[in-house]
């Protein structure tokens, strides 16, 4: 069975006067999937979490959440969506129990059970009869995450949803959005600074740049390059390049120091090995090395914001 | 059923706002003072530009004139409840865009035009429930301190006074605080209508006041007679013409048509604009 698509927007524009803030932006997430958003600040992440929520109206194009366009009636009526927008804003003169039960309320009400568990999830149990005036930009970020969950979404929005996490918080928003998405069939839709976050996270990505999408894609495919980098020591580094720069499929051949770097595809580097043991050299490292979600962004934020000069 | 949980859930915030009170406070000490000053100074004829050499023979002051003189002194419905009105519903929109409640509140699954109907209601509520607490507590302070008798009323567009009967007089209070709390939900209109539009719970309170002081001012100036009628500030005071020898109702119907043009017209705005309006905040 083809798994169904949650987020769908076709040619999204957004101008704020003379500010583009986003310029055709065209992506797809299934169902099940955990999909990260990344881009500089300004880059149009929260204009695009903006108009999927409903909360800003496109310029050009359209979104599509859960099978509604976004800010239809139906899609009101039927999209089972959590979200965070940004920081998190309660009704600081109500305690946070309160504030949930309200914003449950709002869209169709839930069991007092399933508030209990929410708070339970985000740890907000003992402290969820104080007022939100109380409560640490951690604890109103969590009293954001609960109300998210309230009631069972289908599918969560999260603009940068670790802000003010403590390190054991991120862990457990980490371990809860897997068990969602596993166990729930729950989709995750969210945007981060925390690429190295992102990248234990998310099973696809988006990167934004300029208000354009520049990369889409799962993890593993936009790391997927024909080439790698590695990097080699062996006990004659001088005579290992020299042998190497006359081996074909391998290019870019340096020796710095006691190291030996190379570019050559993924598939080259047992028959290199092999290769350097006839010729009696003993190899007693070989690294290689694959380009990382932050090495990639970088790459992208880099190559786009060079275009756009 | 949406609209009903919205209300509910709008009621449920502003009962739990410390502001709400102060404002039913704050009217509660207003009667407190007046009938105080009453108890002390006795009937405020001066006010009424009653000569000195009238003379007036029995009861004056009795527990309906509180609640009737509160409305006439003007200063309670041109002046204090719509200030009140202007703070509380100019931050209805405006006080939750600026602390990004609006934006929580618009991430779920609930139309803006719910929203929005459910904001309105409650502000011609509260508008309604102020404008009638004063006069219901001003008849309950009025009675307690001064006891039963006839309405000393005065005669509309005519100088002089009009004795109104005790039950009489009972049955034209509720219909000039009915008219009054009519004239307060075209304030709340107003506010909410400035509070969709602003970003600011201050602004959309400022302008609120402003507006009306405009209408007040435009009301001094012989050039602007021609407008005058159409004044809003022009219409809040149609309760007077509950209290006259025989009520006016075909002042009061006129009226009441533009206080309806007053309260539908900034509330079809409002909603025009909050559907359409980015939120940002």
């Amino acid at each position: 069975m083809c798994p169904r698509t949650v987020v769908n927007t076709t040619q999204l524009s957004k101008r704020y006067g003379h500010v583009q803030a986003l310029r055709g932006v065209s992506l797809a997430v299934q169902q099940g999937e955990i999909f990260g958003l990344l881009g500089p600040n300004g880059a149009g992440k929260s204009t695009l979490i903006r108009i999927l929520v409903g909360l800003v109206r496109p310029t050009a194009g359209q979104a599509w959440v859960l099978g509604h366009r976004v800010g239809s009636s139906a899609a009101r009526r039927n999209g089972v969506v959590g979200a965070i927008v940004e920081q998190p804003a309660f009704y600081r003169y109500l305690s946070g129990r309160r504030n949930l039960q309200l914003l449950a309320d709002l869209s169709g009400g839930c069991n007092p059970h399933d508030i209990d568990r929410a708070l339970e999830i985000v740890g907000l149990t003992e402290r969820q009869h104080q007022r939100v005036a109380a409560y640490s930009a951690g604890m109103r970020q969590r009293l954001g995450l609960a109300q998210a969950l309230l009631p069972a979404p289908e599918l969560l929005i999260l603009d940068e949803p670790a802000s003010g996490l403590d390190p054991r918080g991120l862990v457990e928003v980490r371990t809860l959005l897997h068990q969602l998405t596993r166990e729930e069939g729950v989709t995750v839709f969210l945007s981060s600074h925390l690429l190295h976050e992102v990248e234990q996270l998310c099973t696809h990505v988006g990167i934004i740049v300029a208000g354009r999408l520049v990369a889409q894609g799962s993890v593993a495919e936009l790391l997927s390059v024909p080439q790698i980098h590695l990097e080699l020591r062996t006990d004659d580094p001088a005579r290992t390049a020299e042998i190497l720069r006359d081996y074909d499929g391998v290019s870019d051949v340096e020796h710095i120091n006691e190291v030996v770097r190379l570019t050559c595809a993924p598939g080259e580097v047992a028959e290199i090995n092999v290769a350097l043991i006839a010729n009696n050299i003993a190899v007693s490292a070989l690294m290689p090395h694959r380009e990382t979600l932050e090495e990639l962004y970088l790459r992208l934020t880099g190559e786009s914001e060079d275009a756009g000069r | 059923m949406r609209l009903l949980v919205a209300i509910r859930i709008e009621l449920r915030k502003l009962a739990a706002q410390r502001a709400t009170y102060v404002g039913f406070g704050a009217l509660a000490l207003l009667v407190g003072l007046f009938v105080w000053g009453t108890w002390r100074a006795g009937p405020p004829l001066k006010a009424w530009s009653v000569p000195e050499d009238f003379i007036v023979a029995g009861k004056l002051v009795t527990g309906v004139l509180i609640p009737y003189v509160l409305l006439e002194m003007r200063v309670a419905l041109a002046v204090f409840i719509p200030l009140l009105i202007a703070t509380t519903v100019g931050g209805s929109v405006a006080g939750e865009r600026k602390s990004g409640t609006l934006r929580t509140l618009m991430t779920r699954p609930v139309s803006r035009g719910v929203v929005l109907s459910a904001k309105l209601v409650v502000a011609w509520a509260y508008a309604g429930a102020l404008t009638v607490f004063m006069g219901v507590f001003a008849l309950i302070l009025g009675y307690a301190v001064f006891g039963g008798g006839d309405l000393l009323a005065l005669e509309l567009d005519a100088p002089g006074l009009n004795i109104i009967a005790e039950q009489q007089a009972w049955l034209r209070l509720a219909l000039g605080y009915g008219l009054a709390a009519v004239a307060m939900m075209a304030v709340a209109s107003l506010a909410l209508f400035l509070s969709v539009l602003c970003d600011n719970p201050l602004t959309a309170a400022g302008l609120t006041v402003a507006v009306l002081l405009v209408c007040a001012v435009l009301k001094q100036i012989p050039y602007f007679e021609w407008l005058w009628p159409y004044l809003l500030t022009e219409h809040i005071t149609v309760h007077t013409r509950a209290f006259a020898s025989s009520v006016a109702w075909a002042d009061i119907g006129r009226s009441g048509v533009y206080l309806a043009g007053y309260i539908l017209i900034p509330a079809g705005l409002a909603a025009a604009i909050f559907q359409r309006r980015d939120i940002l905040c």
